[in-house]
């Protein structure tokens, strides 16, 4: 049984949303920087509205009264680029940390900054959109656009990463930690989630959502009538007589719901405890500020519209080590998330009954050696075959034999010696065996270059000069230029494709 | 000897000619049970002869070790790169073998055999080889043989190209926006990058029976191939009264056991006591497998069940302990790739889900899981598929820069359920 699936159907019958955890699983920034806006039906690089700013009650509005003239766009973008500068200087503050390098098993101690700056936008359209803006802006000549484009490009770079806390979408925020009855994809939809979490006094779940359905979108695309009926002329008028004040007002109120219900799931997620990993985490976040603030001032900061060759398979190795590293420490951070793998089977709970600690078995040189064992009373039947492995912390496990109430377990690592006895649990104690071991790494094994087999063999003809195309992403392994390399076919406008990160150089590695 | 050994025979000549030629790469596509390992076996053995050292690449612990014993049992001094947690499998040979975890430890071997996962390890600057070989070179990842690549100035590649393509743990999304695909697989990504690379399709398949090789031929294979057995060459003897879909297979190599229709959790439990009981009945029965070696009785080793999921693995492997029955291998389609069995139960992957979705759609899935058997194959699954399969048209998007499949899931499932169509039979 899925407890997804359960909690879903719990929701349905309650009309109202179920917590799916008891931990904060993202870090939450004291002081995060928010962003909602619109642009232009079917024209994302033309910003009509947005509202940002860090403090709740006295947010920044821009506006702009002819989204269509690259000047006045400019301008208006120059002052939330500024704004973004002082928000991003609050981070540039460095203090010594150790970290590990080369395979994982140096340690060195480095200068990072000691916190970084996080971005909250309401959902995941907005926040590829703050990629896409990112990616515009920062081909500019204007010195304050481009190092605004520069950073937009990495905050939305970091979205990519599982883990990562420096680009957070509310919706994101609050399908993590709450489960509700309707489809996955009406969850997109920022007000309709609030409404499931927290239905007005006197309204259910379904009322509120339909309620919240009526409110102007969360954009970055706008309601089409409200196009018609309100923005049109708001803008005409700007237009005509210059007056931008019947659009300022239009703006503010209809990005305002946006803006109250980013703050309403920060504040939500924010009751909960956090996670005991999620500093770890958000230490990964803060490395990767540190690199890119460091490329920043160099001038080496470059992006790629998509990743190719060596960082291509070094992204992916990064993305599958997050991806089955925040899955174990979210469960063993959470006993609300553990308790999907008890649902299904993976994971087993229960008191122990009895112990043999003196338990020894020959192993394959002859010797005989210490295999503790442990009878355990689970509720209901553990239905996994024997050999199954588990752990308790660190102490490794594998199931001899299990009836309907009882599983008998064999300790094999952690506690196999007589000094390290005592951490075995003692019995009667209430004990969750967890189908996660001790966190392992593993180095990514690439080399600095494709090898001959995996790139191709006709002559790489002379490093494209296009500036619209922006390639060399990472300054260790220019992409455009190593050896006997092809260019991929560019099938793709480079605005279609948001920069995925490479976060090689930027993280320590192997720490969590 | 047979048309079919002839062929055989072609083929592997003509193998061993582009070995000894001047190309660069080599890829060798071979069907189920086509002779792939006895190709690698006999390369060795020429190569060595001729005074070279064999690396071979191959994907897992369980198809490195196979290759060992069968390279030591035929008179190659083999050495077994492995990792920290290893140990020498049952039936491990004395003598002829060393092991190591490092390439030091293996000097004097002619041939040397690790995981890619290991290979990766080994720096090109402590030694390279002029020629390597990879098994299994179509369930390898291009990520695998990026971290291997270095190491060989030219390579054989030897696979089953309707195996399971490679897969990740990461969001795919995310990966597909790589201008790079590093999931393709390794033999696509060479000759991707090398077109001119000749291609040697083994042309018989000695595993599958002439009665079951032409569905799995057609369903899955662009390249066809037929089986090397003759039709009165093997047969199973059921003596004793077994379950109909039992019976109905050992005579037509086929079974598709249909439970009625019902949309059901991942580990559907009707379906884990049904496999329970079928493998149950198939050990605990007189039955005989007989082919040109003579009639034998089947052992539990003879048997396998393929599952889709590791969860239905764990349940369906509980369930035979509850029966008493042990020795029975219970797999993931991903790790019986390359094994052999006489008589394979098979889930259904799409076996009372609501939707049809890419990763239940894969033909190698279905491919691995119906292939795996010389003597029959029992398909258990719920009813209503076939609507199933009309009701979600394959909807994946085509990728920029990666090559489409070779054969389409979607169509490769309605296909082999058309051919088994005559083979159903309902569940009491």
């Amino acid at each position: 049984m899925s407890l997804d699936v359960y909690q879903r159907l719990l929701a349905l019958s309650q009309a109202r949303a179920v917590p799916a955890a008891s931990r904060a699983h993202r870090h939450l920034s004291p002081r995060p920087w928010l962003l909602t806006g619109y642009h232009l039906a079917g024209e994302p690089s033309a910003p009509v509205a947005i509202r940002y700013g860090s403090f709740r009650d006295s947010p920044k509005l821009l506006t702009v009264a002819e989204p269509r003239d690259r000047a006045l766009r400019f301008a208006a973008l120059g002052g939330l680029a500024r704004d973004l500068a002082t928000y991003l200087s609050r981070y540039t503050v460095t203090e010594p940390v150790v970290r590990a390098t080369g395979n994982g098993r140096e340690l060195d101690v480095d200068q990072c900054c000691v916190d970084a700056p996080q971005i909250v936008v309401p959902n995941e359209a907005t926040a590829h959109w703050v990629g896409l803006l990112g990616q515009y802006l920062r081909t500019l000549d204007d010195p304050v656009l481009a190092a605004a484009g520069a950073h937009l490009g990495w905050i939305a770079s970091r979205r990519h990463l599982p883990g990562s806390s420096v680009l957070l979408t509310a919706t994101d925020l609050l399908t993590t930690h709450w489960r509700t009855g309707q489809l996955p994809t009406e969850d997109g939809h920022l007000g309709r989630l609030l409404a499931w979490i927290e239905p007005p006094a006197g309204s259910d779940a379904w009322q509120a959502a339909r309620d919240a359905e009526a409110m102007p979108p969360a954009g970055p695309a706008s309601d089409p009538s409200w196009d018609q009926v309100v923005l049109r002329p708001a803008l005409e008028r700007a237009k005509e007589q210059g007056d931008v004040r019947r659009l300022k007002l239009a703006a503010a109120e209809v990005l305002g719901g946006a803006w109250r219900d980013t703050w309403a799931a920060v504040d939500l997620v924010r009751m909960l405890p956090p996670g005991e990993h999620v500093a770890k985490r958000w230490e990964s976040d803060r490395w990767s500020w540190t690199r890119h603030r460091e490329r920043v001032l160099a001038g080496t900061v470059s992006f790629s519209a998509r990743l190719s060759d060596v960082p291509a398979y070094r992204f992916l190795h990064e993305l599958e080590t997050r991806t089955a590293a925040l899955e174990r420490q979210m469960a063993l951070d959470d006993p609300l998330v553990m308790a999907r793998y008890l649902a299904t089977g993976e994971a087993v709970a229960g008191v122990v009954i009895k112990r043999d600690p003196e338990h020894t078995v020959v192993n394959s040189g002859g010797r005989s050696v210490l295999r503790p064992l442990l009878w355990v009373r689970t509720p209901a039947a553990f239905d996994r075959p024997a050999g199954t492995e588990l752990w308790w912390g660190k102490v490794g496990m594998v199931v001899r034999a299990a009836t309907d109430d009882t599983v008998e377990l064999m300790v094999t690592s952690g506690a196999v010696t007589r000094p390290k006895l005592g951490l075995l649990p003692d019995a009667d104690a209430e004990i969750v065996l967890a189908p996660f071991g001790p966190l392992q790494y593993f180095p990514d094994n690439l080399p600095d270059e494709l090898p001959w087999p995996t790139r191709s063999s006709r002559p790489a003809p002379a490093p494209e000069q296009d500036d619209d195309l922006d390639t060399d992403l990472d300054s260790a392994a220019p992409a455009a230029t190593a050896p006997g390399r092809v260019p991929e076919p560019r099938a793709v406008p480079a605005e279609d494709v948001a920069a995925p990160a490479t976060a090689a150089p930027d993280e320590p590695r192997g720490l969590w | 000897m047979s048309s079919a050994g002839a062929r055989h025979e072609a083929a592997i000549e003509e193998v061993w000619d582009r070995v000894r030629g001047t190309d660069r790469a080599v890829v060798v596509d071979s069907p189920p049970g086509a002779g792939k390992s006895t190709l690698v076996r006999e390369l060795a053995k020429r190569l060595v002869a001729v005074g070279e050292h064999v690396p071979i690449v191959v994907q897992t612990n369980d198809q490195a070790d196979d290759l060992v014993i069968a390279l030591a049992g035929a008179g190659l001094s083999t050495g077994r790169l492995h990792g920290q947690d290893w140990t020498p499998p049952a039936g491990w040979p004395r003598t002829r073998v060393r092991t190591g975890t490092k390439l030091g430890e293996l000097g004097g071997c002619d041939v040397v055999v690790g995981t890619a996962a290991k290979w990766a390890f080994v720096k090109s600057d402590e030694r390279t080889w002029p020629l390597g070989v990879i098994d299994e070179a179509y369930q390898m990842s291009a990520a695998a043989l990026v971290r291997v690549g270095h190491l060989f100035d030219r390579l054989l590649l030897v696979g089953d190209p309707g195996q399971l393509a490679p897969f990740t743990v990461a969001d795919e999304h995310s990966v597909r926006s790589l201008a790079t695909w590093p999931l393709d697989t390794a033999a696509g990504t060479l000759l991707r990058h090398h077109p001119g690379t000749p291609v040697i399709p083994l042309p018989v398949s000695w595993r599958l029976a002439p009665h079951t090789a032409p569905v799995i031929s057609d369903a899955f294979y662009t390249r066809a191939f037929t089986a090397g057995a003759a039709p009165t060459d093997r047969r199973l003897e059921l003596a004793s009264l077994t379950h109909p879909a039992l019976a109905h297979a050992a005579e037509h190599g086929w079974a598709l056991l249909e439970l009625p229709a019902a949309h059901v959790p991942r580990t559907d439990p009707a379906l884990v006591a049904t496999i329970a009981d079928l493998v149950h009945q198939l050990v605990t029965a007189e039955v005989s497998t007989v082919d040109p070696s003579g009639p034998r009785p089947l052992s539990r080793a003879d048997v396998a069940v393929g599952v889709v999921h590791r969860d239905q693995k764990a349940h369906v492997e509980a369930a035979l302990q509850r029966r008493g029955v042990s020795g029975v291998t219970v797999d993931t389609a991903n790790r019986l790739q390359g094994r052999q069995y006489e008589v394979v139960l098979a889930w259904h992957p799409l076996s009372g889900r609501r939707d049809a979705s890419a990763f239940h759609l894969e033909a190698g899935r279905l491919c691995v899981l119906a292939s795996r058997h010389r003597q029959a194959c029992v398909v258990v699954s719920r009813a209503g598929v076939e609507e199933q399969l009309h009701a979600y048209p394959a909807a994946e998007p085509v990728w920029l820069g990666t090559d489409p499949p070779q054969v389409d899931g979607w169509e490769a499932n309605r296909a082999f359920l058309e051919r088994l169509h005559p083979h159903r039979i309902a569940a009491r």
